[in-house]
């Protein structure tokens, strides 16, 4: 069964068209999710609601449209609401998870770069936690997903120039962060 | 910082923190069995309220439904009754009752006690689970306008996750004053999670209130190291609506002998200062009094708070609660002290009333009025009938026992060689149904699963209680071998325009009980067009509505397509798109006239519908005298969207405004295409 058989099985009310797309898409979407709840568990949470939903309104979906695209919309929609409703629930400060950071592995380059690369990974990191559930979906979107801003516009079903301006302030506060690290 | 290093840093982490096996499928596999009864889509706000109470009783009760359908507008069904195809089996089996398993135990007994301000406190019990966490407490001396506030609940260094509302009932109208308090939000140990039981210090602190709000002190209780117990999420109550782009959350409720309260949060649009008015509550015992109660408006004054960005206000209700079971909670207006209006509808259902939430372990605090969840050891289960085609099996069956309220819960279908069939199930009492006859009917996936011929296999029915624990206690084995009556098949390669638009009737299968009609057309645009709900077929003095439509062929979708959508057919055109649809009705055995109308080409209604396209439609149908707006909830355990109709024309349906509504939207393209074709079965 491919993607579209999937799909059309869902249509049809058929749960095993499900068991196909979570297979295909689950471990990009927990990551995804992840990028921006910061917290494996509420990832997973995310992404299980984004199924759930996905499953719920399939009926909507036009299969001339991308699937992927239209399902990790509802995976950052899902994880942007999980962040905000953990901000206000949570005394502010506490890191939910950071025990990621332990045994990064050695990737196959020079032990120097490395270093560097985990360093700036650190910095990249805890710089994520200072920007708003919002602004880390658009960095999430426009660097790991690879998504235009054009895209993320029509995704989010914002104008181009608010994407524009969420991503520009998104970068200025991270670059704005990542200077602070680096000095201390 | 270059936009490479970024993205290679994002990839290495998400990489490091989330390793290659995930696999969510168990988990999602298991909620989306419970998810499957709350996913709604439903058009009508009677309806749509209606049903969610009584989802959200389900949910309370823990009971797992199969669909259950109604059959009364089933023409083929009622045929092949009337002619007897129908056939009379009449067998009868005695059920295995099946294996109970042990109920988690998530419910500690605690009894410590305090007093504070001439008031004693004693913490009776907690319930720990992931989903839902809950505590029981009594009080002396809560006298002199005293009372209790939202308590607040914490667990050492983890940290509730998803907060999803919270509600304080208070049974103060005799002393000692008892109450339960009742909070949905996840408290997991992230790192532990699925590998050990996660464990927590649990720390309670419960306001108390002098007559005036004004907190006098805080009982804190702590209690050590007590286990989280893993479990589904538990509910119904919608904790979040959407209306026309703004969303608001019921962040808690708290209930007494005289009041409600509930705190109602939005974030204000354009960061105006947005005040709610008069939200509206109706408190009833059984959902179908909820037409007839008239809602309460809350006391003018709502005292606000506001935080980050988000506004809270606090409504109070002047009602009393103590035996209602479902609260059914309404905001329709904002309005700025410089005179602007806002209007929505922001509706809550909570069918988990804290006060009337049963925890395993902890007696009722009220007289339980729900059925028994033991299956009575003389029960037999008759299968009746029994009829077979290859596009349904349906099966009249009865339950007899000296227990009342037995239902089938659930069936299934094994073949010859025992493997399971992937099929639909629909279970129903007919309106002329004596109590305890049920018609179940089986839908394979596809037709072929159902070979035509003989079938020779096991039926099983899970047999259970309305309100037990369980949908299925006892199971009832019947060995299986009947005619599956093929269907019969034309290809009147018919083509009609109407409306601009040119449709195939490409082929016509029809089977005494059900008819499946091949069409194809050309899209009036390109989106996801299908053929409208309001189509139907008749043949000879039958008519039958639309069942299902499946999806076939796309030629803007080809590089996409499924290279063989239905084993034996070909799209018959290059160019459109290709669906098979079912109708409820099918021959009689002798020469008759097919008439199908197709009414008119649909788009699905979204569920969501981005703003400005809202506003639009809404202004072109004030222009007609309608007021409506488009709703969006979530709820634990599960959501909806739909229209809401304020008013409307006199004489006006309501399907004529959504008519209207999706003429106004362009999802909806006007027919029709009427196919006239003789058969000779």
């Amino acid at each position: 069964m491919d993607e579209l058989g999937a799909i059309q099985r869902m249509k049809s009310g058929d749960i095993g068209g499900l068991e196909l797309l979570v297979t295909k898409y689950q471990l990009r979407a927990v990551r995804t999710a992840f990028l921006i709840t910061r917290d494996a568990a509420q990832a997973e949470d995310a992404v299980q609601e984004a199924f759930l939903q996905t499953y719920r309104s399939i009926r909507h979906f036009d299969p001339d449209r991308p699937f992927a695209a239209w399902f990790m919309r509802s995976v950052v929609n899902a994880a942007v609401k999980i962040s905000r409703k953990s901000a206000r629930h949570n005394p502010a400060g506490l890191d939910p998870d950071d025990s990621w950071w332990e045994g990064m592995p050695a990737d196959a380059e020079p032990v120097e770069g490395q270093i560097e690369n985990s360093e700036f990974q650190r910095q990249l990191w805890e710089s994520l936690q200072s920007l708003s559930p919002h602004q880390r979906a658009a960095i999430v979107q426009r660097y790991y997903l690879d998504m235009s801003e054009k895209e993320i516009a029509a995704e989010l079903e914002a104008a181009p120039g608010t994407v524009k301006w969420l991503l520009h302030a998104a970068r200025r506060n991270l670059r704005a962060l990542l200077s602070e690290r680096t000095k201390k | 910082m270059k936009d490479e290093s970024i993205r290679k840093s994002l990839e290495a982490i998400a990489r490091q923190s989330i390793l290659e096996n995930t696999n969510l499928w168990p988990s999602l596999a298991a909620r989306l069995e419970r998810k499957e009864t709350l996913s709604l889509n439903i058009k009508r706000r009677l309806v749509w309220t209606i049903l969610l109470v009584l989802l959200g009783l389900f949910a309370l009760t823990g009971v797992a439904y199969a669909f259950y359908r109604y059959f009364n507008n089933d023409a083929g069904l009622q045929s092949i009754n009337n002619t007897g195809l129908l056939a009379t089996v009449n067998v009868t089996a005695q059920p295995t009752p099946n294996p109970t398993a042990t109920p988690p135990a998530p419910v500690t007994a605690i009894g410590d006690s305090q007093t504070l301000a001439g008031v004693r406190l004693t913490l009776d019990w907690i319930y720990l689970m992931d989903g839902q966490q809950a505590f029981g407490f009594s009080a002396n001396g809560l006298v002199s306008g005293k009372t209790l506030g939202m308590p607040e609940l914490s667990f050492g260094r983890l940290i509730p996750d998803q907060y999803r509302g919270a509600g304080l009932a208070l049974k103060d109208a005799t002393q000692p004053v008892s109450g339960t308090y009742v909070v949905n939000q996840i408290v997991r140990d992230s790192a532990s999670f699925g590998k050990t039981d996660t464990r927590s210090d649990v720390n309670i602190d419960i306001p108390l209130l002098d007559g005036t709000g004004q907190v006098l002190n805080t009982f804190r209780f702590s209690v050590k190291d007590e286990l989280i117990h893993a479990g589904p999420f538990v509910g119904g109550n919608i904790y979040s609506t959407t209306a026309n782009g703004l969303e608001m959350d019921l962040d808690w409720v708290r209930l007494n002998s005289k009041t409600v309260q509930a705190r109602l949060c939005f974030i204000p649009p354009d960061g105006k200062d947005w005040r709610l008015v008069s939200p509206t509550l109706q408190l009833v015992t059984d959902p179908t009094q909820l037409a007839s109660v008239t809602p309460v408006p809350a006391s003018p004054a709502m005292p606000i708070t506001d935080e980050n960005g988000t506004r809270c206000q606090v409504a109070t209700f002047p009602v009393s609660t103590q035996a209602a079971q479902i609260f059914f909670l309404k905001a329709a207006k904002m309005v700025t002290p410089a005179g602007e209006t806002l209007q929505g509808d922001w509706t809550f259902n909570w069918n988990q009333l804290p006060g009337q939430v049963q925890f395993p372990g902890i007696a009722p605090l009220e007289p339980a009025s729900l059925g028994s969840d033991v299956i009575a050891s003389d029960m037999t289960v008759t299968l009746e009938k029994a009829y077979a085609d290859v596009f349904r099996m349906v099966f009249v069956v009865s339950i007899k026992s000296s227990q009342t309220g037995l239902v089938v819960s659930n069936a299934s279908l094994k073949d010859a060689s025992g493997a399971e069939l992937n099929n639909g199930v629909g279970i129903n009492s007919q309106p002329d149904d004596p109590p305890g006859r049920f018609t179940v009917e089986l839908d394979p996936i596809n037709e072929f699963e159902f070979a035509a011929g003989q079938f020779k296999g096991q039926l099983t029915l899970d047999i259970g209680d309305q309100f037990g624990n369980s949908s299925s206690q006892a199971q009832a084995h019947f060995p299986l071998d009947i005619p599956v009556y093929p269907a019969i098949v034309f290809d009147p390669m018919q083509t009609i325009t109407a409306n601009g638009v040119e449709m195939l009737l490409q082929r016509v299968k029809i089977t005494p009980s059900f008819t499946k009609a091949y069409l194809c057309f050309q899209k009036p645009t390109q989106a996801d067009w299908g053929i409208g709900s309001a189509s139907t077929l008749k043949i000879g003095e039958d008519t039958g509505t639309i069942s299902y439509s499946i999806f076939l062929f796309d030629s803007e979708n080809i590089g996409n397509m499924p290279k063989n959508p239905e084993p034996g057919w070909i799209a018959p055109v290059q160019t459109g798109h290709c669906i098979a649809a079912g109708f409820t009705v099918g021959h009689h055995g002798k020469p008759e006239t097919l008439i199908l109308n197709i009414a008119g080409l649909e788009q699905s209604a979204p569920e969501v519908i981005p703003a400005d396209q809202l506003q639009a439609v809404r202004q072109k149908l004030l222009a007609q005298g309608i007021d409506m707006d488009w709703v969006t909830s979530s709820g634990n355990g599960g959501g909806g969207g739909g229209p809401v109709i304020n008013t409307k024309p006199a004489g006006m349906t309501d399907e004529q405004v959504m008519q209207l509504f999706y003429e106004a939207l362009g999802i909806d393209y006007p027919g029709p295409w009427i196919f006239t074709v003789a058969i000779n079965p």
